[in-house]
Parts: structure tokens; sequence; C-alpha cells
């Protein structure tokens, strides 16, 4: 039987995409993944380029004159206690926000990825070695473990992302134990087993790269929980201190001034909460768009 | 059950020994002692026999020794700086985190399961669409900044509510409530909503539906009923989580919970305070997540039989194996 026209041209519609084209399809139909993803290229074109054409004055400058003006049309989120414009300083402070988020998930990711691969793909004694571990380690509090860790190392920017990496590291062990378990049974790594390929091989070749989805949406919503604590930290004292325009030391620099001028607990926050919303919005829709068994 | 219990209590007992080990040791490596710390308040000599005392003057592992051997006779040490035992330290704050949690965490079950189950109704309505947005807003707002905002607004500027302390009852119990527990809500709505969104649409709602059963009684007996064990785990999970302290809502509106005791005495480098701190959260979490799992099988009645042994199964059965066996 000659198959009809339009049959083949919607098989080839659909055979034409590879799988990441797939969920990039589906990705694209989510308004929620679409508008966190734009939020976040913008954020992340700010954050590469204002460097180049933000004049610094405008950022740590002081303006004795201008101190403590609310929001106006010459300053979008009013000034500070040294006149500062705030607009600016927030904007510059996405560099803060998403280097630390980034860099913080990297580390955790760095460790807690091959872990949770050699845990999931050896089983036994290897895994109940790693698995306990991670138990012990996810047993304290994440926000305490990042505390203990940074009054251990001292408080800078870089210990700041050790710090919030460490605390996230249970969390890859766990989601990429569980993705390996699900594939290491698979015919085609038992073939790679039959070759003679060595485990190592296996685990990099063929284990992950078929566990990626898991990681990847875990990855994203890292990101976003690694800002809120790394803010949080700061928050406490423990973090990145003011004067420096990370948004957490921002607000903890506007909450001496909470009383009458209140905008400047305000943005900072703000900022904080778009970013995070935009991580988490992008991370749920690439998990429906990568598994659309959990859609809901 | 005694047996699945007493289980659960041992493998209890690594993960103490771990955690202490792994937070004593670490802030022991970190910079200054406590002794730098208190030095002010001590004659140079009192200090050389107080270092003496808390064993500084020898290595790490003979403090973590000398802290192990306590703790196993059921003595949590006591505190380098408020000189009392920690214990006592502890049982002075837990009043005001217990009330907290649970105040949080009842705030979170009262608005969002009737939220999810709303939404999973009303599944892709506007309705659904909104409650997800505010639920996904809820979780990205960071605790520190909403709690500083519900200050501003109702302490501040309206001056319904206190804006530190435990000290007006009720009335200082709200704000910090909110401010946990719309983070934990965000959590449990999506919960909620998905499980119920698995169930909403099995062949025995349809059944139910079909005989004639009231619409409120499908939901409450037959739907809530079989998606409450994803929610009670996210519950039991927040109340652990809560109890431990929230660290950063504490510390926002000056709460004489745990969490702040820990930060502080982290800040003073008062190893033994957030040792215990620690262990003591370890050991609440550990006791809700069994009451949570004991929880399950009173919720489902499939999981129950697992708790009971072969022999009292058999006993409900009525049968014995010799019996079947016969053919009887």
């Amino acid at each position: 039987m000659e198959p009809n026209q339009k049959t083949v041209s919607v098989a080839k519609k659909y055979r034409k995409r590879s799988a990441f084209g797939e969920i990039w399809h589906r990705l694209r139909k989510n308004k929620g993944a679409m508008i966190g993803g734009i939020l976040l290229l913008i954020l992340f074109a700010v954050a590469l380029t204002i460097d180049f054409w933000l004049d610094q004055e405008l950022v740590i400058g002081q303006n004795l004159r201008a101190r403590l003006k609310a929001p106006s049309a010459a300053h979008w989120f009013g000034t500070d206690e040294m006149g500062r414009d705030l607009f600016w300083r927030v904007l510059y402070g996405s560099r803060y926000s998403l280097a630390i988020g980034f860099v913080a998930v990297f580390v955790s990711f760095i460790v807690g990825v091959p872990l949770g691969a050699v845990a999931g793909y050896f089983g036994g004694a290897v895994e109940t070695v790693i698995m306990r571990i991670t138990d012990i380690f996810s047993a304290v509090p994440a926000i305490l473990m990042a505390v203990v860790v940074v009054s251990v190392l001292g408080s800078s920017t870089i210990n700041l992302m050790i710090a919030v990496g460490v605390s996230s590291i249970p969390g890859f062990v766990r989601v990429t134990r569980a993705a390996v378990l699900t594939v290491r049974n698979e015919e085609y790594v038992e073939a790679a087993k039959a070759l003679g390929k060595s485990n190592l091989y296996i685990i990099f070749v063929h284990v992950l790269p078929n566990c990626l989805s898991p990681i990847i949406v875990q990855t994203t919503l890292r990101v976003a929980s690694a800002i809120v604590s790394a803010s949080s930290l700061s928050f406490l004292g423990l973090g990145i201190k003011p004067p420096a325009p990370e948004w957490g030391a921002l607000l903890t620099a506007g909450r001496n001034y909470i009383l009458g001028y209140s905008y400047l607990t305000f943005f900072p926050g703000l900022a904080i909460m778009i970013t995070v919303l935009a991580f988490n919005l992008l991370g749920d829709g690439l998990r429906d768009a990568m598994d659309p068994k959990l859609k809901r | 059950m005694t047996k699945y219990i007493f289980k659960r209590i041992l493998m209890l007992i690594p993960v103490i020994i771990g955690v202490s080990l792994l937070i004593f040791i670490m802030l022991d490596l970190a910079p200054g002692t406590v002794l730098d710390i208190i030095a002010n308040d001590y004659s140079p000599e009192q200090l050389e026999e107080l270092r003496h005392q808390l064993g500084y003057d020898r290595s790490v592992f003979y403090r973590y020794g000398k802290y192990m051997w306590d703790l196993v006779h059921g003595d949590l040490g006591i505190s380098y700086i408020y000189k009392t035992p920690v214990w006592d330290l502890y049982m002075q704050r837990l009043p005001s985190t217990l009330k907290l949690a649970g105040a949080s965490v009842l705030v979170s079950i009262l608005l969002s399961i009737p939220l999810g189950i709303l939404a999973a109704r009303k599944h892709g309505s506007i309705t659904d669409n909104v409650s997800m947005v505010a639920a996904l807003l809820g979780l990205s707002m960071p605790n520190f900044w909403l709690g500083l905002m519900l200050i501003i607004l109702f302490s501040l500027n309206l001056g319904w509510f206190p804006s530190s302390g435990d000290t007006e009852g009720i009335k200082s119990l709200i704000l910090p409530a909110i401010t946990i527990g719309t983070g934990l809500m965000a959590t449990l709505t999506r919960t909620t909503r998905s499980s119920m969104l698995d169930v909403i649409r099995s062949d025995y709602l349809r059944t139910a539906r079909a005989k004639g059963v009231p619409e409120k009684a499908v939901i409450r007996k037959h739907a809530l009923k079989n998606a409450l064990i994803p929610i009670i785990t996210v519950i039991g999970t927040q109340m652990g989580r809560t109890l431990g302290g929230s660290v950063v809502t504490e510390n926002v509106f000056s709460w004489p919970g745990i969490g702040r005791l820990t930060i502080e005495a982290v800040k003073q480098r008062d190893t033994i305070t957030v040792t215990g701190c620690i262990i003591m959260s370890v050991i609440m979490i550990s006791i809700i997540q069994l009451i949570v799992d004991i929880a399950y099988a009173f919720v489902d009645p499939r999981l129950k039989s697992q708790y009971s042994t072969a022999s009292k199964r058999r006993k409900r059965i009525g049968r014995t194996p010799e019996v079947r066996a016969n053919g009887t």
C-alpha cells in the first residue's frame, strides 16, 4: 500500500528532530521557561559586559549631596547613604550573584556527579561508603553546613562559593546515582563491558551521557538555591561584606536604614527574587521538556 | 513495629558519629579558638589553665574523644561561652523554635493543601496557572527579604505586629511564621497538586462518582486520602528542617530560637555548642522522619503489612502454613 502524502510529510516533520531538537521544541512551547530563559539571557549579557559600558564611578563613587534620595526619574532605585545610585549598584551586583551561583554549583557538580556515578555504577561496598558519607553531609542542614565551612575558610568571595558548593554536593550525588541506576543494566553498557572497555570509559562515554537530563535539571535548580544561600550568608554577615555591591550585602547595608528608606532593602531583594525565579522557571521547563512523563 | 523502630534508632548512631566528627573537626580547624574570643575576661594564668582544661594544648582528636566520651554518657558538654550545659541552652531555646516550626508548618498546610487540590481539580485553568505562579514566586523569594518586607509593611508602617523577639505571644509569632510558611507553602502546594493529579484521573474516582458519591466526599475521602503519601513526606521534611532552627528567619526577627543559638556559637568558635545543636537537630529530623514513616502505615493500609512480622500476619489471616498446606 502506498503511504499517502500527508502521512509521509508528518512523519518527516517528526523524524527530522534530534533528541535535543525535540527538547527544544517542547521547551519553546513552555511560556514560563521561555520567560525565564530570556530573563537569564539579559542578566548574563548585563553581567558579562557591564565592565565595558558602565562607568565604575557610578557604582562606587560617593556623592554626599545626593544621599538617601527616594526612587525618582534620575535615580530609578534611589540612592544609598553615600549617595551612590542603587540602580547601578544592583545592576553591577548581578556579576557577583551569577558568578557565585555558577561557581558554587560547578564545585558541587565536579564533586557530586562523579561520586554519584561511581556509587551507582559499581554498587556494593563502594556505593555503601559513598552513600553513607552523603547521608552524613545531608543530615546537617545546608545553610548550617555553609556557615560552618565559611567560618573555617574565612569569609571571601571564593570561600563563599566553596561553602555553598559543598553544601549542595549531596543533592548531586543522589540525583546522579539514581539516574545511573536506571541505566547501568542497559544492553549497551553490557555490550561495552563485553568489548573490554574500562569502567571509567563506560561511565563517561556510555553511562553519564544517558543520565544527562536529571543532572541538567538539578544543575539549573541548584544555581537558583545557591544564589539564595550565598546572599543569605552575606545577610548573616558571613559572606561578602558591604560596601561590595553583592545583592545580599546591599540588602544588609540597607537594613540599617529600614526606617524611612525601605527601598534600600526592597530593590536588592527584588533582584535576587527575579533571578532565582528565572532559574526556577527554566529548570521546571527543562524538566517537563526532558521527561514528558513527569509533565503535569 | 518495635523492632522496626529499634532498627531505625540503631541506624542513627553512625550518622551522629559522622556528623559530630565532621562538624567538630571542621570548626576546630577554623582559625582562632574560643580562647581568643574570651581572652579579655581572664588573666593570662587563668587562660593557660583553661587551655589545659579544655584540651587546647593537645590534639583535635583528644578533644573530640573527650567530647564523644561525654556524649556516650548522655552529656552534651558545657558551652565555652555561656558556661552552662549545652543541653540546658538547647532546652531553653527549644520552645521558641518548636512554636515557630509548628506555626509555620500549620500556615503552610492550611493554605497549600486546599490550593493544591483546587489547582488539580481545575487543571489547566486560570486558577491553576495563577496558583502555580504564586507557588513559584514563594519558592523564589529569599526568606530574609520576605521577612524584612513584612516588617516594613506590618510593623513599621501599620504597627500591627512587633518586628522582633518572642515576647508578645501569638502577635510576635505571626510574621516569622508567615515568612517561613511561604517558602514551605510553595513546595507543598506543588506536591499536593501533582499528587492529586495522579489520583484524579483514576478509575476508582470515576467509580465513586458514578455510584453517586457527593463531589466533596469524592475529593476528601477517595482522592485526597490516596494522594496523601507524598504530601505527608513533604510536611515531614519541612517540619524536620524548621526544627533544626531557621537560621535566617530567626535572625531577621531576632527570634530566640535554636538557629540563632547555633549561628552565634559558630561565630564565637563555641565548638561544643555548635556540635551539640547540630546533633540535636539531626536527632529531631530522624524522629520526625520515623513518625512520618509510621504515619504512612495509617494512611495506606497496604503499607501496614510491611511492618508486621510474618507470624502476626498469619494470626491475622487466621491460618497457619500447615493448615493451608492441608488444603483446608
